[in-house]
């Protein structure tokens, strides 16, 4: 028995090794040198066609929105996903918002006092981030981490479950429909006015909101189902 | 120290995550492990058209290089829905513990 | 060679990460090796997945790592000491190599639980009575009690393999607290 465990072991390492090998083989000996096309069309003209100072958002904002929206529904099922596992026996009891029994933890005076200070500006830079993320580096999936550790933070000092999952989580829905709609109407049947320089900063800024708040909502929903599985 | 690139350590971490994958008994140790996994694809993305001496791709281009847009606006989405898959196997992870008090992919102890 | 550091730093950490035996360990390892990871995206002018990585890698994952790890077995270990005044990092670290570095090694190990000891001075009753531990190691004058309950199958397997979790120590009595006749037996 231990001897075919030992010789698994071997074929194991043998077999990670070897790929390693294989790989950087093949990689380091290949020699070909390959046109940018895409690299030289989204860096040629993009502040004049899309509005966006910073290239990434142009590209995910505007050339390539697909990528954005199937992300987005990615995140969405990964959320319904861990709801409904995490009450997949429990529902009407379990998914209740609760009033009473708001409690203070234990914790140090420091912890509490320095988080209370911290809090608004953490905010502040996610919203800040959101916001600037067609100017510089940022945009709404960034914010929109920043905002869900905030809400860690806050979990920090007030360990309390009183947040209403389910109003989120339909915020969390219908902030998707916008984002499928939004670009869906700019981009690509073009319903845009004559002058585009501001309506194009002004779908730079409201398609950076919306995919920030829906990021929010998405990681705090699964953050609070984590911390408040089946009652801690 | 030149064959020190961020591809080869982006494919050395993959292997790295591959080997844990295969190795470790703990289903968190081998989620763990495929975020390993993942993090390598994203460097090997990152640094695969890197020039020395470029600069990030934000405003008018002036006489230094831009560096590739493309795999940044790529990883971000990647990275994204890699907490999606890890919050999602972290779930499940957690369901079974609580249900059938797994919490190793073997109950074989040697 | 900034950039050489960083790599071989991610290598490390990630190598850490994967062949480190305790979770929690293993998960802070994750941590350092999602920030360095933000720094050399940073190097590599890549500053919008930088800021992703710092916010979601480091922040968001760790956070729920740990919470998982919460809900994985922890076997609870007590150990007293009635005869220091004080109970400083100082006694803690005389026990390191003969008790606490072998016990732990072999729960990692063997039976694949996550340890966590506890260190105190008070009266062993009391502790008995308030607290609920899974094993209490006692020490007094130069006899060493161990304390436990024989339907935990962990406990029998310490139990059994005492010559290789406890070193130094030769006068060993073991008693099983939910049985009335008081097992004595020298490991």
């Amino acid at each position: 028995m231990t001897e075919t465990h030992k010789i698994i072991d071997i074929v194991r390492i043998l077999f990670a090794v070897l790929g390693a090998f294989v790989v950087l083989f093949l990689f380091l000996n290949h020699a070909e040198q390959i046109d940018t096309p895409l690299f030289d069309y989204f860096t040629s003209d993009f502040i004049a066609e899309t509005g966006a100072q910073n290239s990434v958002a142009a590209i995910y904002l505007n050339y390539r929105v697909f990528d954005t929206l199937f992300e987005a529904l990615m995140l969405m099922v990964s959320v319904m996903e861990v709801i409904n596992v995490s009450w997949a026996n429990k529902h009407a009891e379990q998914y209740r918002y609760e009033e009473d029994e708001l409690n203070r933890k234990n914790n140090s005076e420091i912890v509490i006092r320095m988080v209370g200070i911290i809090y608004p500006f953490v905010i502040l830079i996610g919203l800040y981030v959101i916001i600037n993320g067609h100017v510089s580096p940022g945009g709404g999936f960034q914010g929109g981490a920043i905002l869900a550790t905030a809400l860690i933070t806050r979990y920090l000092v007030y360990p309390n479950f009183d947040l209403d999952l389910h109003v989120l989580e339909k915020i969390e829905k219908l902030l998707f429909l916008s984002i499928v709609t939004t670009p869906v109407l700019y981009v690509f049947m073009q319903l845009q006015p004559a002058n585009t320089d501001l309506s194009n900063q002004i779908y730079m800024i409201l398609m950076n909101s919306l995919i920030g708040l829906k990021v929010f909502s998405g990681l705090s929903i699964i953050f609070y189902r984590f911390v408040f599985y089946e009652g801690r | 120290m030149d064959f020190i690139t961020g591809e080869i350590v982006g494919i050395l971490l993959f292997f790295i995550g591959l080997y844990g994958l295969m190795t470790k008994k703990s289903i968190i140790k081998t989620i763990m492990s495929m975020s390993i996994m993942e993090s390598g694809i994203y460097l090997f993305y990152v640094t695969i058209n890197y020039v020395p001496g470029s600069v990030p791709p934000i405003g008018q281009q002036g006489d230094a290089p831009f560096v590739d847009p493309v795999p940044s606006a790529l990883m971000i989405t990647a990275i994204v829905i890699g907490i999606g898959v890890t919050a999602i196997g972290l779930t499940m992870f957690m369901h079974y513990k609580q249900k059938h008090g797994i919490t190793h992919w073997s109950r074989n102890r040697n | 060679m900034f950039q050489t550091f960083l790599l071989i730093a991610l290598l490390v950490f990630a190598t850490f990460s994967v062949f480190s035996d305790n979770i929690k360990r293993s998960v802070i390892y994750l941590g350092v090796f999602s920030l360095i990871m933000a720094v050399t995206y940073l190097h590599y002018n890549a500053p919008d997945v930088a800021l992703a990585e710092a916010a979601i890698g480091v922040g968001l994952s760790t956070v729920m790592y740990l919470v998982a790890t919460k809900k994985v077995s922890v076997y609870d270990i007590c150990y007293v000491n009635e005869d220091v005044e004080i109970f400083n990092d100082d006694s803690i670290t005389e026990i390191m190599n003969s008790v606490v570095r072998p016990l732990e090694k072999f729960l990692e190990r063997t039976e694949e639980v996550e340890p966590q000891l506890a260190y105190t001075n008070h009266e062993i009753e009391k502790i008995m009575r308030e607290d609920n531990h899974d094993m209490f190691i006692h020490r007094k004058n130069n006899l060493t009690y161990i304390y436990g309950e024989s339907t935990d199958a962990v406990f029998q397997d310490i139990i059994a393999n005492l010559n290789d979790v406890i070193t130094d120590i030769t006068d060993i009595r073991v008693i099983y607290r939910d049985e009335v006749t008081l097992d004595d037996g020298n490991a």
